[in-house]
């Protein structure tokens, strides 16, 4: 028996153990039963860590008498990718998985009070620990022997062989793992009779949906820059099984607001939150199962069925402890009027909502129709697309109306007030647009929303900062500063909608101005393509003993700049499969996009795509990371800044 | 009346965008069905039958695939023949199945795939209104960031009031708390303050009583 394996069955023991000491304290009230549950707690993490970094040393040494090391790397792959082989199948992406909510179960038990609602969270949050490591210690082993060894491995994907590869799966594990933080808090709250619980898991919801959010702008970007599967965001059903939990996630960030200021929404939040962990284990199914066809096929495995029935046993017991405590969840009626702030959360929920479900249903409906119709379909980015930017489009506009609303109710005069200058930028933006060259009909629309919602950020910002300034004397610019440290969460929240906002520009840019051009290019002969001009500068070819990579050197110009553009297709020898790597020259408001298709020493045949503003949706995601940094900063650091003002 | 005009702006607010959206979204797809097919376009409504799970356009460019480029030139073929959109997807639905259509046409049980995002939005809406109706006079309430400068026993503290009665008494307000930190008093002070005056003060009504 491998000596990983021992660790991972005694890890095992140790979750067990300490599942089983918490329900004691639980029960018995007995604290030192809580010191025990933590002591091995700490074990287990201590053991997978142990675990993980030997399935990792395997990796590094080569070992290929272990049968996972062997599935997916081979000698030649380099030091980066061999490492990122690790999560390369499904039991390596499960002890991962495993890992990361040990530590956060560590995390919690290190940070948190020891009282009745962390012993509770703790407690389902180490159910569902045992789950992962019964699957790992039974049917998805990573550390199963081979009865011979190979001389090398069989090698990572080709698909994977990317720098994406090593940041995009473990920033959505991260952030995958972290979506059970909020199911068992909200399920501790009703066990414990403690409302609590929405206080004490905010930070670790808004850290998990950043790492969440990220883990897609990264498999976006990875997708856009290197693979160019049909540009950032394919509507792929392994994306959107990623995306579900994400918008369910949001709309629990806000409606928290409303339980946690107003005592409203109880009964919703613990919805949300369970719905967000189980369209994680939906998504684990979409992306193991294979049931449903997806680009991500290279994820496949046989634990899809088992997922399912995990899922199942997620609802029932969730809804079940739900029913049970039902008068925990009562909520007091704060709805004043359609105009307070109140309100807006809730069409912001639906919003969110309401796409979520509808990502999951496309998603599914595949699967549904042929159970009803015994016939088969698929469902595109043609569906998505015909729903997706009017619900974009309303949370946008939403975005911007929802922070001038005040709790409980608003008066015209006050909205005409604030609502006046925002709508008049936001009009004065269509002239500007259309002599730009933006002449879409529909997508003025969206940018007149966007400048509109943005507008209204920032006219509440300065308003504020100016009766701030009034109050306390320190000045106008420096109380814009202790503004946003002071109401951080109001402010990080603005600078997450202004990203979004930024996104949503990007959106409409690549949306409704991309422009595509096929052509061959003769080497050494300028030729002009829409706005630029290229030449073929020649092939350039490398070898090695898995691959085979032919460059196509381009140089791009216009008037007023030239510089050097290689896209590549590499024929794989182990898959006899041409892959492509896109081209990209970013200039700060389009991005020329250069797809090869055929290549050799006189000429190139190229697809040439103009992505108009494309690097706002980059640059949103860096904003974001921004605004929930804001949002996450501890509340000293706030206190002295304004002890020094 | 004050409250119904500015529920009356919002609403004008957000079906503006909507009706011009709406507009231009039906005069598109009409336009895009009745006039000629364009090829770049009609390659992104079906899949490549190779089992990428691409639609043409980005099966044939990201892939170099075969399968794709073929049935790009018989697309083509139909364009040039003068087919229209539809009896495009008729011929080659029909030829290579339904599973190639990446926009599955609303008709028959898919009209339950168009027809959901509308029902969860309606079925939302009728939710909101409900809710919306059970008004309330309750004048409690403290702003999200107000939250954040609590610790747990003065959340506590909140819930159990509220609990206890319907009309709670606000928070201390954040402008009182800025003012106190302004006056240079560290947090942490702050907080061992008012738990001694909150202290000294049950101690005062026990002894009353």
């Amino acid at each position: 028996m491998d000596i990983g394996y021992s660790a991972l069955a005694v890890a095992l023991i140790a979750s067990a153990i300490s599942f089983v000491s918490f329900v004691l304290y639980l029960r018995k009230q007995d604290e030192s039963q809580y010191g025990f549950a933590r002591i091995a707690l700490v074990i287990q993490t201590v053991l997978l860590t142990a675990a993980i970094s030997l399935l990792l040393y395997y990796f590094l040494i080569h070992d290929f008498n272990v049968e996972y090391v062997a599935l997916y790397s081979e000698r030649s792959l380099s030091l980066e990718y061999t490492i990122s082989a690790l999560w390369g199948g499904a039991s390596g992406s499960l002890l991962l998985w495993a890992w990361l909510l040990s530590l956060f179960m560590t995390a919690i038990a290190l940070r948190e009070r020891k009282d009745r609602l962390t012993g509770y969270a703790l407690g389902i949050l180490l159910t569902i620990n045992i789950f992962f490591l019964s699957l790992l210690v039974t049917i998805n082993n990573p550390f199963t022997r081979l009865t011979f060894t190979p001389f090398d491995g069989n090698g990572l994907n080709p698909l994977l062989v990317n720098p994406g590869m090593l940041f995009h799966p473990p920033t959505l594990f991260i952030g995958y793992a972290g979506f059970t933080i909020p199911f068992a808090f909200a399920l501790a709250g009703l066990l414990a009779e403690s409302e609590l619980w929405i206080f004490r898991v905010r930070k670790w919801m808004i850290f998990s949906w950043l790492f969440l959010g990220f883990g897609i702008f990264l498999g976006g970007w990875w997708s856009y820059t290197v693979l160019g599967w049909g540009g950032y965001w394919a509507w792929d059903p392994v994306e959107n099984s990623s995306l579900v939990p994400w918008l369910l996630a949001t709309a629990l960030l806000h409606s928290v607001m409303l339980q946690e200021s107003r005592r409203a929404m109880k009964l919703w939040n613990v919805l949300l939150s369970i719905g967000t962990f189980a369209t994680v284990i939906l998504a684990t199914f979409l992306t193991r199962s294979g049931l449903i066809s997806s680009v991500h096929s290279f994820g496949e495995s046989g634990i899809g069925p088992i997922f399912t029935a995990y899922l199942g046993i997620i609802l029932a017991v969730s809804l079940g402890i739900l029913a049970f405590k039902f008068d925990q969840v009562k909520s007091m009626n704060v709805f004043q009027s359609a105009t307070g702030r109140e309100a807006s959360f809730l069409f912001n929920n639906l919003l969110f909502v309401v796409m979520g479900l509808t990502v999951v249903w496309g998603t599914l409906f595949p699967m549904i129709n042929e159970a009803v119709t015994h016939s088969k379909m698929s469902v595109g980015p043609g569906f998505y697309s015909a729903i997706a930017p009017w619900i974009i489009l309303s949370l946008a506009a939403l975005m911007g109306v929802c922070i001038i609303l005040r709790w409980g109710a608003t008066s015209t005069d006050d909205l005409v007030r604030k609502l006046r200058f925002p709508l008049i930028a936001g009009v004065a933006t269509l002239p500007v647009m259309y002599f730009l060259g933006f002449t879409n009909p529909a997508s003025l629309t969206g940018f007149v929303v966007a400048v509109f919602a943005v507008a209204l950020h920032v006219e509440d910002y300065l308003v504020d900062a100016k009766n701030y300034a009034g109050k306390t004397k320190v000045g106008f610019f420096r109380s814009m500063g202790h503004l946003i440290l002071v109401r951080r969460r109001r402010y990080g929240g603005y600078i997450v909608h202004f990203s979004m906002i930024i996104i949503f520009i990007g959106l409409l840019g690549t949306n409704f101005y991309e422009t595509t051009h096929s052509v061959t290019l003769q080497k050494d002969t300028p030729t002009t393509v829409g706005e630029y001009t290229f030449t073929f500068n020649g092939m350039t070819v490398t070898q090695d003993t898995t691959q085979t990579e032919y460059g196509v050197n381009l140089l791009v110009s216009d008037g007023s700049f030239k510089d050097q553009l290689t896209a590549k297709l590499t024929n794989s020898s182990k898959t006899e499969s041409m892959i492509v790597h896109v081209g990209v020259l970013s200039l700060p408001f389009q991005d020329v996009y250069v797809i090869p298709d055929a290549v050799d020493q006189s000429s190139a045949t190229v697809t040439i795509n103009y992505n108009p503003l494309i690097s706002f949706v980059w640059y949103g995601f860096a904003i974001t990371f921004v605004g929930v940094l804001v949002c996450l900063l501890p509340r000293k650091i706030g206190g002295a800044k304004l002890e020094q003002g | 009346m004050n409250k119904v005009k500015a529920t009356g702006i919002i609403f004008i607010i957000f079906v503006l965008p909507f009706i011009s959206l709406f507009t231009m979204s039906l005069a598109m797809p009409m336009a895009h069905a009745q006039g000629t097919p364009v090829l770049d376009t009609m390659a992104k409504d079906f899949f490549c039958t190779c089992g990428c799970n691409y639609v043409l356009a980005t099966c044939e460019s990201q892939m170099t695939c075969d399968v794709a480029k073929s049935l790009k030139v018989e697309l083509a073929g139909y364009i040039s023949k003068g087919m229209n959109r539809d009896e495009i997807i008729d011929t080659m639905t029909g030829k290579y199945g339904n599973t190639m259509l990446a926009t599955p046409r609303a008709e028959g049980f898919t009209l339950a795939l168009w027809w959901y995002p509308a029902a969860g939005g309606i079925v939302g809406i009728i939710v909101i209104a409900l809710v919306a109706r059970r008004r309330s006079n309750v004048n409690w309430r403290i702003d999200p960031d107000e939250v954040l400068a609590l610790n747990e026993e003065e959340l506590l503290q909140q819930i159990n009031i509220d609990k206890s009665s319907a009309e709670t008494p606000v928070t201390k307000k954040y402008d009182d708390i800025l003012k106190e930190r302004l006056a240079g008093k560290k947090y942490d002070d702050m907080l061992k303050d008012k738990r001694k005056a909150s202290k000294t003060k049950s101690k005062q009504a026990k002894e009353e009583e």
